[in-house]
């Protein structure tokens, strides 16, 4: 038996989901799409059962990417039985979305949750009459606590095995509607194969709304293109022309309104729908008077004029230190352990006395493919817990209202900002964190731009160099200059791309600013299991080849200096092109070699310049090898050029493909290498060196 | 009723209540204010402005909804005297 959750977002489907599964669960990708679902199975003594956790969907009309792969996966998988999981506390809004399932499947369940944060707004609900009043079994649940989650079971295996076709869905829509238009559509729509009466009703009714999706779901039906085109644009060609009649009476002045078009049937049934949401809850709601209640008050606090953004700052502030800093004694852990288990490997294969190609194989390619992997993981796993611990608390909304405005200048939204921000941090993360934002256009250009942030490790190798070649006050500026060079290329990048190939969707950004909540333990580790899980299983294939290549092209031909070694020719031949700018074959190499971890972009210099180990030799060896001015193009082209290779499977992956990805990767280089150039330029005539 | 003026989202200052009059804009604006139980009827109060002309914060059917002033212009209310 399957089970799917649907709901509107933030309602518990997923603390339901974990509470009914457990450990059980499997993430993956819905097919075409950037979209991750998971489904998980439950410990049943009786039969399997699945459950799929959908995402959040305000109504069933596909508007957003996640509201399509809900709606998709409804019409297309057929689950044995939906459980709508509707917020006691928002009742009305919560309603419309669970009478568009009762019309669209009688295979529905209600569960009620949050009931506890209902009682404590003194919020009572009349469940029986609620049963009566949808026709479909509701009920009462705390998810966040598995209250009530043994007779949801029960009512929705009750469900499952029941017969076909519930009772009618009730809400009344005006007979013109339904008779003139949707009725003979309907009877159209069940002839197809694989629609039952009760879904075609719903689907009529979708199709004389304009409803895309549907409109694409029923034209794939064998026979159903015509079907669809009836209802296609000109939806009083559906009824064959009957409709004028059936419309509405004329208006004041005896004008034939005409017939109704898509958007002002949308209207109608909204308006319907609501319409019966009031008169249930007038029937089985009493709610108390309004008062502040504590998300009332913790909103004075977190959208004060003032005092929000101070508080926005602490939060974030706090969140990036746990997830960057704090965690770097873990990072190093990591690497101790494996630079012991390289060693002690390197000690075995030696007394082994396996060839030194081997050893060499083993202690400067695997060892430190596997260390670039397992880097990713403390940071990672730390980032994503405070991330959705600020998403489940509800705070992650109120954060992006705030700052909206100014995201909204540089063509981007509010729901974007801790992506951006938390970018320079890590940019890997940061591209997950996009996936907050429902529109998909929004999302592929904060993906296409979080690039051009200098994550933790550029910022590093930025501070080293320009301590080194600016010595006092000077290298502070030198770093201020090229924070600045990002924004202002990020922003222009951004603008471009508005204006060239992803132009501003029409589509409003529309926050709902949830209750606060406790969010549970348990739901923050699962989504950060998952997270992190997903990251290592695409990456570390390519990681460990692209280190093994790096140790080739150093380690042959066998013998060779360093000059004279792959990597040496390879730069050689770069250097011709990194003339212009005045970077030499090792600049070069380290420019390639960065592309795999930045971190090592520092170590690989040292080596390439000869320099011996700590920070002073390394910046006495660079200093007597480039000027400043070098230095500083050097550094712009840098922090520009291209992510890492985790970056760009990142980047691939939460924008849909490879072509997004290499655009992205491409437009990188060529604006690193353009704003190194105008840079080197503008320096040379200003007069440095 | 009808003599009272509708007024737009936008110019409503913080502890307005009315009923949403009409949504105007983008198709898809208006199916998505729909789903949100933006409705014309629909009694709306606005909870706060956020500053630098940032989103107006409204409390519709129950539920606190975020809309940014460019949009709140395309939503026309009925002030509750
Ligand atoms: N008080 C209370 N809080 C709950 C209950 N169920 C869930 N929560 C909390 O509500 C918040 C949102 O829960 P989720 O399970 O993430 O909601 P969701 O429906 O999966 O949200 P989306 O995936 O964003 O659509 C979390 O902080 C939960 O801890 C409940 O029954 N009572
Ligand atoms: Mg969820």
């Amino acid at each position: 038996m399957r089970i799917a959750l649907a709901g509107n977002p933030n309602v518990g489907k997923t603390t339901l989901f974990n509470a009914l599964t457990g450990r059980h669960q499997e993430v993956a990708n819905w097919p075409g799409t950037t979209v991750d679902y998971v489904t998980g199975r439950m410990a049943d003594s009786h039969e399997v059962i699945d459950v799929i956790d959908l995402p959040g969907t305000y109504s069933l009309t596909a508007y957003s990417q996640e509201e399509r792969v809900a709606l998709r996966f409804l019409l297309r998988e057929r689950p044995d039985v939906v459980i709508v999981v509707a917020d006691a506390t928002s009742l009305e809004r919560n309603l419309y979305l669970v009478l568009e399932l009762i019309e669209f499947t009688p295979k529905v369940v209600v569960a009620l949750n949050m009931m506890d944060a209902a009682k404590r707004q003194g919020l009572r609900v009349d469940v029986q009459r609620l049963r009566q009043l949808l026709g479909v079994p509701v009920v009462p649940t705390i998810a966040a606590r598995s209250f009530g989650l043994s007779s949801l079971i029960k009512e929705a295996k009750r469900v499952a095995a029941g017969p076909a076709e519930a009772p009618e869905p009730p809400v009344g829509y005006p007979g013109w509607l339904r008779q003139g238009l949707v009725a003979p559509l309907t009877a159209r729509v069940a002839a197809l194969p694989e629609v039952g009466h009760h879904a075609a009703k719903w689907l009529a009714l979708q199709l004389v709304q304009g409803d895309e999706e549907v409109f694409r779901y029923v034209a794939q039906l064998p026979g159903g293109g015509e079907v669809a085109r009836l209802a296609g644009p000109s939806a009083a060609a559906a009824a064959g022309g009957r409709v004028a009649t059936f419309a509405r009476p004329a208006d004041g002045n005896g004008v034939d309104p005409g017939p109704p078009r898509p958007q002002e049937i949308a209207l109608i049934v909204a308006d319907a729908r609501y319409t019966f949401i009031a008169e249930v809850l007038r029937a089985v709601a009493r709610r108390p008077p309004w008062r502040r209640d504590q998300t009332e008050r913790l909103d004075g606090l977190f959208l004060h004029p003032l005092l929000g953004y101070a508080i926005m700052g602490a939060v974030f502030a706090s969140g990036f230190w746990l997830a960057f800093v704090a965690s770097a004694p873990l990072s190093a852990r990591v690497d101790r352990a494996l630079v012991a288990a390289g060693g002690a490997t390197a000690a075995a294969t030696s007394s082994l006395g396996l060839p030194v190609a081997v050893r060499s194989l083993v202690a400067q390619g695997i060892f430190p493919g596997v260390g670039a992997v397992l880097s990713f993981v403390p940071y990672m796993a730390v980032f994503f817990v405070v991330y959705q611990f600020l998403q489940d608390t509800g705070y992650m909304a109120r954060a992006s209202v705030l700052v909206d405005r100014f995201m909204e200048r540089i063509g981007l939204h509010g729901k974007g900002f801790f992506a951006l921000v938390s970018a320079y941090g890590c940019n890997v993360p940061a591209l997950s964190a996009t996936r907050v934002m429902e529109n998909p256009r929004d999302r592929l250009l904060a993906n296409l731009v979080i690039p051009f942030i200098p994550c933790n490790a550029r910022l590093g190798v930025m501070a080293v160099m320009t301590a080194a070649f600016f010595p006092g006050p000077g290298g502070a500026l030198a770093m201020i200059g090229l924070l600045l060079i990002s924004v202002a290329t990020l922003t222009s990048v951004t603008w471009l791309y508005r204006r060239t190939i992803l132009p501003t969707d029409p589509a409003p950004l529309v926050l709902e600013l949830p209750q606060y909540h406790w969010p549970s333990l348990r739901n923050v580790l699962l989504a950060t299991w998952h997270r992190v899980w997903l990251f290592l299983s695409r990456i570390w294939w390519y990681l460990i080849w692209a280190t093994l290549a790096i140790w080739a092209l150093t380690y042959f031909p066998v013998g060779a200096p360093l000059a004279q070694s792959w990597a040496g020719r390879l730069g050689h031949a770069l250097a011709i092109f990194g003339g212009h700018y005045g970077f030499d074959w090792r600049l070069m190499v380290a420019i390639l070699f960065g592309f795999v971890a930045k971190e090592t972009t520092l170590s690989t210099l040292g080596v390439l310049f000869g320099a011996g180990q700590g920070y002073l030799s390394l910046s006495h060896a660079l200093t007597s090898a480039m000027t400043p001015l070098v230095a500083f193009t050097y550094l712009v082209v840098y922090m520009l050029y291209v992510p890492c290779l985790s970056t760009v499977v990142q980047m691939r992956r939460e924008s849909g493909g490879w072509g997004w990805a290499g655009l992205g990767v491409a437009v990188n280089v060529l604006v690193a290498f353009a704003v190194g150039l105008i840079v080197e330029r503008v320096g040379v005539l200003l007069g440095f060196s | 009723m009808a003599s009272v003026p509708a007024v737009r989202l936008s110019d409503l200052a913080s502890g307005a209540k009315g009923q949403v009059q009409e949504v105007l804009g983008h198709p898809a604006f208006r199916q998505r204010m729909l789903a949100l139980g933006i409705t014309p009827g629909s009694p709306l109060a606005v909870l706060r402005r956020l500053p630098f002309h940032g989103p107006v914060e409204i409390v519709v059917r129950g539920t606190r909804i975020a809309v940014r002033l460019r949009d709140a212009q395309q939503i026309s209310v009925l002030l509750r005297r």
